[in-house]
């Protein structure tokens, strides 16, 4: 979680003169991305909404405000603030070679599909790259197994474990256009080298899946959000985003193990969700009841909400759905905690998961 | 035009045959996990095909989304399993 901007909220207005050495950089930094992340994800839901009137724009931008308080170290934590918006333009160039790229391997695989047997001459091999970014591996050992006919096994250091169809792909790659290619996407800005180098120690094991699942977890967030919010017009509701939601800690908990994911997502969190959805939902179905109608009957709380017996129905189902969203999810969260750590709870306690591991190993190389 | 996706849908169905063979007899846990995500693929395709079928685009592309994250997850999953020996 983002401590140092609970911690600043509470904090008196200080001058500027008496700024602390916390605010400077890295403070800066952490606004920034928020900001990005918050963008970036709002887009998003506006992409999955196609509702456009103020009310589920609203809704939109407190859940995206929300995951973007969650999650939004998930999503930058290897491109310094200075490199984003030179990497971003970087990439839309990048992407349609690589779909050319796709494109005509695919012609050539169709070919050798359809030709004899003994053209095909698999083979694995090493490859050792040059590239020494995070984020710029993974893009590699990506395009490689997207461009059919080669694809990545492992990434040990610097050395791909590459399993190639034939000579003629294998050939292609070895050529290192498309390396050089990804280099220059990420080649980040001079003073910015040291960061490069020094997070490739920190992440290198399963680097690819950490990678990966740390920029989808706040997406999936979203979309489990959007899912819940939109129940009433599109199939899904309370439960199917529950479980997405669920479904975005359990990869946390596959890709940065079981420990480190339960110290953001700490059983506490999970039992406070489960019986505030529960009280949600009664309180509802209960308050309805107390105004004089049935259980659950919606059409009562026009008392307070004033806006018309169908909107305020419409209303008092999507309350039920967030009420059910929040315990279906911290329900199946605990369930899978249960079963996976097979109902004993770890003893040491672990570092905590804020991913920012290989921030705070670059801030010891820089003192 | 709908004959061309449900012709395309059928298709992708009787691929899936040679998936599930794989994904039965598969000497080894790999061929079954690489079978079963080869079939996740293609259910995408179709359930997208189908919402051009049924003209509910916007409905099929929320499930086949979740289809999508689902089966990333369990292949995850599987994977991590078999690579730990029955850890997580």
């Amino acid at each position: 979680m983002n401590h140092d901007s609970s911690t600043n909220r509470t904090k008196p207005y200080t001058p500027l003169t008496s700024y602390q050495p916390v605010f400077s950089q890295r403070r800066v930094e952490q606004v920034r991305h928020f900001t990005l992340a918050f963008v970036l994800l709002l887009l998003f839901w506006l992409l999955l909404s196609g509702h456009y009137d103020v009310f589920h724009i609203v809704i939109g931008v407190l859940c995206c405000l929300l995951v973007s308080y969650t999650s939004s170290d998930f999503l930058f934590v290897h491109v310094g603030a200075d490199d984003t918006h030179l990497i971003i333009p970087r990439l839309l160039t990048y992407i349609p070679w690589h779909l050319y790229q796709i494109v005509v391997s695919n012609i050539y695989l169709a070919k050798l599909v359809f030709s004899p047997l003994d053209r095909l001459t698999p083979r694995i091999m090493p490859y050792q790259t040059k590239l020494t970014n995070g984020l710029a591996l993974v893009t590699f050992a990506n395009s490689i197994t997207l461009t059919p006919g080669t694809i990545t096994i492992d990434l040990d250091e610097h050395t791909f474990y590459i399993h190639a169809i034939d000579s003629k792909v294998a050939d292609d790659l070895l050529t290192g256009e498309m390396e050089d290619r990804v280099e220059k996407v990420f080649l980040p800005a001079a003073h910015a080298k040291v960061r490069a180098r020094t997070m490739l120690a920190a992440e290198s094991n399963n680097l690819i899946v950490k990678t990966i699942v740390r920029l989808f977890t706040p997406f999936i967030q979203i979309y489990g959000l959007y899912v819940i919010a939109h129940g009433h017009y599109s199939p899904g509701g309370g439960f199917q985003g529950g479980v997405i939601l669920a479904a975005s800690v359990v990869l946390l908990a596959l890709a940065f193990g079981l420990r480190r994911t339960m110290t953001k997502v700490t059983e506490k969190l999970t039992t406070m969700l489960c019986s505030s959805g529960v009280f949600i939902f009664g309180g509802l179905g209960l308050l309805c009841l107390l105004l004089g109608g049935n259980f659950l009957d919606y059409e009562k709380l026009d008392l307070f909400l004033k806006v018309g017996a169908p909107q305020s129905r419409s209303l008092g189902i999507l309350g039920i759905e967030i009420g059910i969203g929040m315990a279906v999810m911290a329900c199946m969260t605990s369930i899978f905690f249960d079963i996976a750590t097979a109902g004993e709870l770890p003893d040491e306690p672990s570092e905590p998961l804020t991913v920012d591991d290989c921030v705070a190993a670059e801030d010891a190389v820089n003192e | 035009m709908n004959s061309f996706f449900l012709g395309i849908s059928l298709f992708l169905c009787l691929l899936i045959v040679p998936c599930l063979y794989r994904a039965i007899v598969g000497p080894t846990v790999i061929d079954r996990m690489v079978a079963v995500g080869a079939i996740g693929t293609k259910t995408l395709i179709i359930l997208i095909l189908m919402g051009f079928l049924y003209e509910r685009i916007a409905m099929f592309i929320d499930i086949s989304m979740v289809y999508a994250i689902l089966n990333f997850i369990g292949t995850l999953a599987a994977a991590r399993y078999f690579e730990n020996k029955g850890e997580i």
